[in-house]
């Protein structure tokens, strides 16, 4: 645990950020985690035909951006695999922070713009700033983006709790074939249109990827 | 009225917008409901409140919820939620929780180990948990309505099955 849990550890026993919730767990804690099931609809960590259609690198940079500002280290530090592959780099994720004054692509500032917004005060989002937004993207990719945003600030419970798992329990690399990631019929079908493009959904967590793939080595516990 | 223009069939404009992602907008509710129904109702509504005023959600302002009227809370005090520190309708538990709501709702990370503290002489160890993981999905909530600029409700969303409209 990277952090102090602020409430008895007796009631945490089980306890993850994210959990499955059905009739084979009957975990108490299960029910202050994230549903495991949204995580899968929010395309995290791939895309399927239910799921919110983003990009995988703007879906990767709209997560990561969350991460920071919501200070959840496990969350920053994973890397979405599907995203390293599609192109998502580490000068991309150092450029969050100050993403106004980055060299990221204007459709990237301006998602981002809305998640910033979100995770501050929804209230400033503009007219402008919407239909600039619209000029890069279709409305369901914009009720994506809001949705996205919103769902990737839901580490603020876990945050409050004290129970951030920490950057050295998640995975650098993730994958869609993890265990936790479920076998839904759809998933089965969005890694196989994957694997057909050549884009590898299985492998260890540390590893180079190839094409695209620039991820650096996770510096465990510095 | 929203600034989503490509709308969802559904009964009201929440259904309309969420429902653009079904399957997303279904196991969202059933988390909300579930996470609110563990918390006692008038902390609930008086937190829902000042997180909607935070966050600009008229949508969320323009619902009550029930239990929290059955139970005896009215309009004068939830008129007065924004004022909770110095108005003498608020207890000392309620003051406690709703300072503890504003934290969250402004920058969770900065919470300190002596706001919990404060916060916690108020609640049992099962309070604080469920009241934080209400908060989340609050918070979470009104914060996408606010961003799609939902209308207030003319009617109660099916999803939404506690709530009434204000009147």
């Amino acid at each position: 645990m990277a952090t102090t849990p602020r409430i008895p550890t007796e009631l945490l026993e089980g306890y993850f950020i994210q959990m499955e919730r059905d009739e084979t767990n009957d975990n108490p804690v299960a029910a202050i985690s994230i549903p495991i099931e949204l995580s899968r609809l929010a395309a995290i960590p791939v895309r399927t035909k239910k799921s919110f259609q983003l990009d995988p690198v703007l879906h990767e940079l709209i997560r990561l951006y969350n991460a920071k500002v919501q200070d959840c280290q496990y969350c920053q530090n994973a890397r979405q695999a599907v995203a390293v592959q599609a192109g998502l780099d580490e000068d991309m994720v150092s450029a969050l922070s100050r993403f106004e004054t980055s060299s990221l692509p204007e459709p990237v500032k301006a998602a981002l713009r809305l998640t910033a917004a979100i995770s501050t005060n929804p209230g400033l989002i503009s007219d402008e700033m919407w239909e600039q937004a619209g000029q890069h993207f279709t409305e369901d990719e914009l009720v994506d983006i809001v949705l996205l945003s919103m769902h990737t600030t839901a580490s603020k419970v876990t945050i409050t709790l004290g129970l951030d798992p920490g950057k050295e329990a998640s995975s650098r690399l993730f994958f869609p074939t993890e265990d936790v990631y479920g076998e839904s019929p759809e998933l089965a079908e969005a890694i196989q249109e994957l694997r057909s493009r050549g884009v590898v959904v299985d492998g260890p967590a540390d590893a180079a990827l190839p094409v695209g793939s620039t991820v650096v080595a996770a510096e465990v516990g510095a | 009225m929203t600034r989503v223009t490509s709308l969802a069939e559904g009964p009201t404009e929440l259904d309309r917008v969420w429902g653009k992602r079904p399957e997303y907008y279904a196991v969202f509710m059933s988390d909300y409901a579930d996470s609110i129904e563990r918390v006692d109702p008038v902390l609930l509504e008086l937190c829902r409140i000042r997180v909607a005023q935070l966050v600009e959600s008229t949508f969320d302002l323009s619902l009550r919820y029930a239990p929290a009227r059955e139970a005896g809370l009215g309009e004068d005090k939830l008129g007065a939620v924004a004022d909770y520190p110095d108005s003498p309708q608020f207890t000392d538990r309620e003051r406690a929780v709703l300072e503890f709501t504003e934290q969250f709702v402004i920058q969770s990370s900065s919470i300190s180990d002596d706001d919990v503290t404060r916060v916690q002489a108020h609640l049992t160890p099962e309070e604080f948990i469920y009241l934080t993981k209400a908060l989340g999905v609050l918070d979470q909530f009104s914060r996408a309505n606010s961003a799609f600029r939902l209308a207030p409700a003319e009617s109660v969303p099916p999803t939404m099955p506690a709530f009434l409209v204000r009147t």
